[in-house]
């Protein structure tokens, strides 16, 4: 009787090995395909942080581009000392946020190429303020109203902001791209 | 007898590697456990990280949308212009629009105080920018001049700028906050 017992055991026990033995292969390749969905999962993000860091550089010298040019007109109606320091304050901001934009991340050719553009219509439209500001200082407030006039700031500003929305819009990856 | 105490100790050795293989399943299944916790975390912080950035996307769009309005309304003060008119009129409808979007948005209750400051703050910067607009066009630009030389547009940008700012700070979550 013993002896058929420790016999039954030897039967049973290897069919139960190889069913485990099976199970904890689909295991292994379950934990690999997780593994490699995982690491994708993680370089989608970083592709959707870089996209997110130059969104908000670019976001960031608009904003203190427009804060710049609120503040000089502030000046240029009130001669106003709190508007000039807040005009040399967002100048400062405008500069630091180029900085920043010149760390971009992960872009296109295209997108550099429209970087640059932005780069010297920023240069520009600081170029119009800085005149007015100038222009106010040393001959008045008509003087520098002719320069607001002329419109060339204007268009400079909205140029910047065609160029910006259309950087903002290239660099908000759609959930197809980030593969 | 030899052949009955081989067989005796291959059922030992099975039933030891049963126990392992036992064991190690075990473990796998604890591990998967834990990693399946750590994904469902990553996700929760994941969501509330996309939160915050929408809610600080709004916040800055607005802030946007009432410069660009201002700069659009110091503009039209100038120049009399249609351009400038109607680049003051599509900022208003910017700001608005951002407003709405900010107004759905998730917040705690400290951040709902703020907001409700910052968009009290911007009705009323938008309002004197109306007046501003409408005294330029019934009373002209000197009239229009002395009115944003009282300074109350200032002081209300001004203060929509540091709601603004305590807002987006508190919209930025610390990473150790992040995991509980």
């Amino acid at each position: 009787m013993k002896l058929m017992k420790i016999g039954a055991i030897n039967l049973k026990h290897p069919t139960l090995l190889l069913s485990c033995l099976a199970f904890i292969l689909t295991l292994l390749v379950c934990t690999i395909i997780l593994d490699l969905h995982t690491y994708s999962l993680v370089q989608n993000c970083q592709k959707l942080e870089a996209a997110r860091y130059n969104r908000r550089a670019v976001s960031d010298v608009y904003l203190c581009l427009v804060e710049t040019e609120s503040a000089q007109r502030g000046y240029i109606i009130t001669g106003n000392i709190m508007d000039a320091s807040q005009y040399y304050d967002a100048v400062n901001r405008v500069h630091a946020a180029v900085e920043e934009m010149h760390k971009r991340k992960q872009i296109t050719p295209d997108q550099a190429r429209k970087l640059q553009e932005l780069d010297q219509l920023v240069d520009i439209k600081l170029g119009e303020m800085a005149s007015t500001i100038d222009a106010y200082q040393k001959k008045g407030p008509q003087a520098a109203m002719q320069i607001v006039r002329d419109q060339r700031g204007l268009r400079s500003m909205m140029q910047i902001k065609e160029l910006k929305d259309w950087l903002r819009d290239s660099f908000a990856p759609s959930l197809r791209d980030v593969k | 007898m030899k052949w009955l105490s081989d067989l005796r100790s291959k059922a030992v050795s099975h039933t030891n590697l049963l126990l392992a293989t036992v064991a190690a399943l075990l473990l796998a299944l604890c591990s998967t456990v834990a990693a399946d916790i750590t994904v469902w975390q990553q996700v929760k912080d994941c969501s509330y990280l996309e939160i915050s950035r929408y809610n600080r996307r709004n916040v800055q769009d607005t802030y946007t949308g009432l410069l660009e309005a201002n700069v659009a309304e110091r503009g039209y003060l100038f120049t009399g212009s249609i351009l400038d008119a109607n680049e003051y009129y599509a900022s208003v409808d910017r700001a608005r629009t951002a407003e709405r979007a900010l107004v759905v948005g998730k917040f705690t209750p400290a951040q709902r105080e703020y907001l409700a400051d910052m968009l009290t703050s911007a009705n009323n910067f938008l309002d004197f920018l109306d007046q501003c607009m409408n005294t330029y066009n019934k009373l002209g630009p000197v009239a229009a001049g002395d009115l944003v030389r009282t300074h109350k547009g200032y002081r209300e940008l001004q203060h929509i700028r540091e709601i603004k700012n305590l807002l987006r700070d508190s919209l930025i979550p610390p990473t150790v906050e992040l995991g509980k």
